[in-house]
């Protein structure tokens, strides 16, 4: 498993390395990314609740070994909030594993890295 | 003013400055509103039931927020307008700027629909003597106006406008969210929404011009300016939590705004990429909930902010010409149907 990540900011690269931080999991760049193996999503959410276009542009390409889905956003979006992740997770069937403030806190990385654990351990069986 | 020496050049939206700045000066054009669209008599009505303490914390809360945003639009803006680089860049915090005077004009616009005259002068006077507030004041006027130009001081600039934007006008929006989160003075809180949701696209897009800045100085500098955010931090964060007891305690939520306070400085820290200052917390289930009531009490304007945004323009087509002035190209047209404007032109 890889941890790919999109970000303008650099709220989901942070988040991302805190993860792999806990995990000792991979993080790669979604720009430096050609996955063929499965790998857990880290984007942002942009405009009104949409997906960023770097990122619809790579899942064009790369779907097929997506597993997960994280979103980062701010809570002021209301309604919105991280909406790019509900919007992956419909598309892909894939499990949206968090929605994150900003950079997220330290139950936001727990949850993704338990996630992580599950997942490897059930792809084991 | 000095003579400029360079040829002056024109703003090229072909080839940007930078890979963003567009994005935020079309996200800023999108979503511009104004105040007056946002009808407030179901709102006077609810004022009446308010409590004492309830209006007065609320009134208050708006004013001191309008005084920061007046500050913003006439001081903050204009100053790094003049800094920063950039034709785009000028013109993306020009627009910002005016956002703050729209702003202002909703508080006061508040303030009218609510209160008698006599209130009114009450609350403006009390603007310029609460001393908290004064001290905010005078604290980030002091780094706007602070001649220093050097990377270091654009940076402070640009952090102090953060911290306004993105911390300390929370202990102002509170109390608006947490009645709109109990149904309770919507229409105003959907006015404090839509300002809420330009301030987040503001404070993300100066803090990374902040970024940038803060990339470009060395070592030394930076762990000057560090050192420099973390006591200015704290030092705004005292003042705050004294403002809080003072604005908050006869409605007894002393205590949830500080958490929220703490919670924004946090997001202020992401924002600018530097450590956050506080221990995790949460929001406040009441206020999340008066976060996410948006577009409920005006479905005419349920598009703008998360959820509002001007009516999306496209090119015109011949067809759409044709369906405007029918058939166009006929030397004796149709009369288009006269108002009242065109009848007094065509008698002139
Ligand atoms: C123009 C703009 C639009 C945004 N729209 C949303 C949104 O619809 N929903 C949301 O949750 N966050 C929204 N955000 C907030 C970002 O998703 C948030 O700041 C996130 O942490 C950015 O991630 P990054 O730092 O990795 O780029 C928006 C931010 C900007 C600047
Ligand atoms: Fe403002
Ligand atoms: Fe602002």
């Amino acid at each position: 498993m890889q941890l790919i990540f999109d970000t303008l900011t650099g709220n989901t690269r942070r988040f991302a390395h805190k993860v792999a931080d806990l995990t000792g999991v991979e993080v790669v760049a979604l720009a430096d990314a050609d996955p063929r193996a499965p790998y857990l999503l880290l984007t942002y959410t942009f405009g009104s609740g949409a997906v960023p276009e770097s990122t619809a542009a790579f899942l064009g390409q790369h779907s097929h070994w997506l597993r997960g889905v994280v979103s980062s956003g701010s809570y002021h979006w209301g309604e919105s909030f991280g909406r790019a992740g509900d919007v992956i997770s419909a598309q892909y069937r894939v499990p949206y594993v968090a929605r994150v403030n900003k950079s997220g806190n330290a139950e936001d990385v727990r949850r993704v890295a338990d996630w992580l654990q599950t997942h490897a351990a059930n792809a084991a069986d | 003013m000095q003579p400029h020496t360079d040829p002056f050049s024109a703003t090229n939206w072909s080839e940007p400055e930078d890979g963003f700045s567009t994005t935020f000066y079309e996200k800023y054009t999108s979503q511009l509103w104004f105040p007056e669209e946002i009808p407030l008599s179901n709102d006077a009505i609810v004022w009446k039931s308010l409590s004492d303490a309830e209006r007065w914390t609320y009134i208050h809360a708006s004013a001191g927020l309008n005084a920061l945003d007046t500050l913003q639009g006439e001081v903050g803006m204009p100053a790094l307008r003049h800094l920063v680089d950039g034709h785009i860049r000028k013109a993306t915090i020009q627009f910002q700027g005016m956002m703050e005077d729209i702003h202002a004009k909703s508080y006061s616009l508040m303030n009218k629909t609510f209160l008698t005259t006599s209130e009114e002068r009450e609350v403006f006077e009390w603007v310029r003597t609460q001393p908290q507030l004064q001290n905010k004041i005078s604290i980030i006027m002091g780094i706007y106006n602070d001649p220093d130009v050097s990377n270091l001081g654009l940076w402070k600039k640009m952090v102090v406008s953060c911290m306004l934007e993105t911390a300390l006008f929370y202990s102002g929006f509170f109390y608006p969210l947490y009645l709109a989160g109990q149904g309770r003075m919507v229409s105003a809180g959907e006015i404090f929404n839509l300002i809420i949701m330009d301030e987040a696209v503001h404070g993300v897009y100066v803090a990374l011009l902040a970024q940038e800045k803060f990339a470009e100085m060395n070592e030394a500098e930076q762990a000057y300016a560090l050192a420099w955010y973390e006591d200015t931090l704290m030092r705004l964060y005292r003042n705050e939590l004294a403002y809080t007891e003072m604005l908050y305690a006869e409605v007894g939520l002393v205590d949830e705004v500080k958490k929220f306070i703490r919670y924004n400085f946090n997001v202020l820290a992401d924002n600018l990429g530097v450590e956050r200052s506080f221990e995790d917390e949460e929001i406040n289930p009441i206020v999340r909930n008066g976060i996410k009531a948006k577009g409920t009490t005006h479905d005419f304007f349920s598009a703008k902010g998360n959820s509002y945004s001007k009516i999306a323009v496209e090119a015109l087509t011949e067809e759409d010409m044709d369906d405007i002035w029918p058939e166009p190209r006929r030397v004796t047209r149709k009369e288009p149907a006269r108002t009242p404007l065109l009848e007094a032109l065509a008698h002139d």
